[in-house]
């Protein structure tokens, strides 16, 4: 394996609110190689975009800090450095798009405009330039006639244009790293198929590394290289996705899968996991699962069980595992 | 690849003209607005009486003629608004009053435009710095503000750069407030984050980001505290306490001709119709505005 270009070890976020302190992200650990796809998924309330927005030090600030833990690009803690060096990071080595294409970009100036503004933030370089740049990364993300759209507002384009916009802008440095939350979403489907077809083929081009965050089982089966599912705050497993899909290990891995339609098998109801995410206030002492977790046996309540090894690069968190493995 | 890729499109690069302002549809919507329309033209009124002053005035609005005074309005250039009890030409000092009104009132306007928006900006972008300042501006609020712009005024001594300061920090902490309130919500939408992930600093996501797209409601904002400041001018110049008397401020005006209300009604007359010309010119074109550019602000009309 690789050096890693993102090496998050043992993230903690936590959130001061009125009944105290909530940890929304918990011992979070994992690694992206250089060119890379990683997918974390999860339910809403997992502590995907918590984790996110640590790594690009955008939390809101209060409420939210980093309690723990390190946040290692290219071997640099990224919690430890100076505010300047990390904002000189943000765009240009490290990219982000949003979920909301919609209210991403600023509507009082042309896409042309914003996507100039943060190459020129982070480079020397004339107006001029930085517009046949922006052209040149509008006709990358496959914009029709750039030339001309370079001058449009937001409010002229439809999502999914401005999604790619948003594409366009944050891959306008080249980043090293591109961290996508949500980019699917809130588009139609057929358009979030050409979204991440875009994002795979750009992602090649830049031979970038790439975090996508979705709750959308199927985006990761056909987008990511490695998976790591969170569950309240934790990861639960993480792992290649073939072996993810193949052989689940986590029990919450496995309601997942088998509660995502597929078009084989006719099912005349999906599978749900039964219950809700545990509340960040009163969460379970040992296994945060637990409580929805249909191989719950008595030990899941005491203690949190340890990450283990499943298979090479592949662990869950989950007392179980042996028997499952077995079974 | 297109054919028309950037290496060979020059035109491209060239941004293309801006569609004039003319031509935009809240333009349009504005020159269609009726009270609008009435407010700027009773504004450009006075401002032509203020830029053509030394032209329009038959004479030095200061020059005494005791021979000539009280003498009535008449159909006559000299004499169109008559003179006051020093024989002074009323037409002349009324022109001459517009001018000082007018730079009076531009002068707040600008100072509120600078410091209004800076504090407002940093309050409601710095939310360590909005307890601090928000509570300074309630303590400067809390005065009612003719008598805190009289306090003002009556420590720095009348001249009209008081008249401009002392409006100024009566109506510096309103503006401040309407900038933050605007700027609480632009801070929060997803652009700004977006900026921020895009390795912008403060300063550029308040001035790229933020503060234009908070323009309306302190465009509005502006046309009224220009109409406030107008008002508020004459009422320090009435009291003594704004520009000083060698000046032709219609506030004077108003009190030298007070002792002749009842011999001598055009004293008074003349530059309390021109302050109230100035000031509902200026709200006009302020409901306007706010009609046009902050649409939910509008009060359903009955």
């Amino acid at each position: 394996m690789a050096t890693p270009l993102l090496s998050v070890r043992n993230l903690r976020t936590v959130f001061g609110t009125m009944q105290g302190e909530v940890t929304a992200v918990d011992d979070v650990s994992f690694d992206v190689v250089p060119g890379e796809v990683l997918g974390i998924v999860g339910e809403s309330g997992s502590g995907k975009s918590v984790t996110a927005l640590s790594i690009m030090g955008l939390l809101p600030q209060p409420p939210g800090r980093v309690a723990g833990g390190e946040i290692l690009f290219e071997g640099r803690d990224l919690l430890k450095m100076p505010k300047r060096e990390l904002r000189e990071l943000r765009g240009a080595a490290i990219g982000m798009i949003f979920q909301e294409p919609m209210t991403s970009l600023n509507p009082v100036f042309t896409i042309g405009d914003q996507i100039s503004e943060t190459i020129r933030v982070h480079e020397r370089i004339g107006a001029q330039a930085a517009r046949g740049r922006a052209i040149e990364m509008l006709m990358k993300v496959g914009i029709p006639s750039p030339e001309r759209r370079v001058d449009d507002y937001p409010h002229q384009l439809s999502g999914g244009m401005r999604q790619r916009v948003m594409i366009a802008m944050a891959l306008s440095c080249s980043p090293k790293l591109l961290l996508a939350d949500e980019p699917t979403t809130a588009l139609d489907v057929t358009i979030q198929a050409q979204i991440l077809d875009l994002l795979r083929d750009l992602q090649q081009e830049f031979h970038m590394a790439i975090v996508i965050i979705t709750h959308n089982m199927g985006v990761i089966a056909e987008f990511a290289d490695r998976v790591a599912v969170m569950y309240a705050g934790r990861i639960a497993e993480q792992g290649p996705v073939e072996q993810i899909f193949d052989a689940p290990a986590h029990p919450y891995t496995i309601g997942l899968l088998s509660s995502t339609p597929d078009m084989i098998s006719e099912v005349p109801r999906l599978r749900t996991i039964p219950g809700t995410l545990p509340s960040l206030y009163e969460l379970p002492s040992g296994c945060r699962f637990a409580p929805r977790c249909s191989r719950r046996i008595d030990a899941c309540e005491t203690g949190r069980p340890a990450m283990r090894a499943v298979a090479a690069d592949h662990q869950a968190a989950c007392i179980r595992l042996d028997e499952q493995v077995r079974a | 690849m297109s054919a028309t890729s950037v290496a060979d499109g020059d035109v491209a690069l060239e941004r293309p003209r801006r569609t004039p302002f003319w031509r935009t549809s809240n333009f349009r919507r504005l020159i269609r607005h009726k009270s609008f329309m009435i407010g700027l033209v009773l504004f450009s009124f006075v401002m032509i009486l203020a830029i053509f002053a030394p032209w329009i005035a038959p004479s030095d609005p200061n020059r005494t003629a005791i021979r000539l005074r009280f003498r009535a309005p008449d159909w006559d250039w000299v004499l169109l608004l008559g003179t006051d009890n020093l024989g002074r030409n009323i037409l002349s000092r009324v022109v001459f009053g517009a001018q000082l009104s007018l730079a009076i009132g531009f002068g707040v306007v600008v100072m509120n435009a600078v410091f209004g928006v800076l504090l407002g900006a940093v309050a409601g972008y710095f939310r360590k710095l909005d307890g601090p300042l928000m509570r300074l501006a309630d303590a400067l609020m809390a005065f009612p503000a003719i008598l805190l712009a009289i306090g003002i005024a009556a420590a720095l001594g009348p001249s009209a750069w008081t008249a401009v300061i002392a409006l100024s920090v009566v109506y510096v902490p309103r503006t401040a407030r309407i900038v933050r309130a605007s700027v609480l919500v632009v801070r929060e939408m997803e652009f700004v984050q977006a900026a921020r992930a895009a390795g912008a600093g403060h300063w550029r996501i308040i001035s790229k980001h933020v503060m234009p797209n908070c323009m309306a409601p302190l465009i509005v904002q502006l046309s009224f505290i220009f109409a406030y400041a107008v008002l508020s001018e004459a009422v320090l110049s009435f009291l003594g306490l704004g520009a000083p008397p060698s000046l032709p401020s219609w506030g004077i005006m108003i009190n030298e001709g007070r002792t002749y209300i009842r011999e001598a009604t055009w004293l008074t007359v003349v530059p309390g119709c021109t302050i109230a010309i100035t000031v509902l010119g200026l709200n006009l074109m302020g409901d306007g505005l706010r009609d046009v550019l902050d649409p939910r602000l509008k009060i359903e009309q009955g």
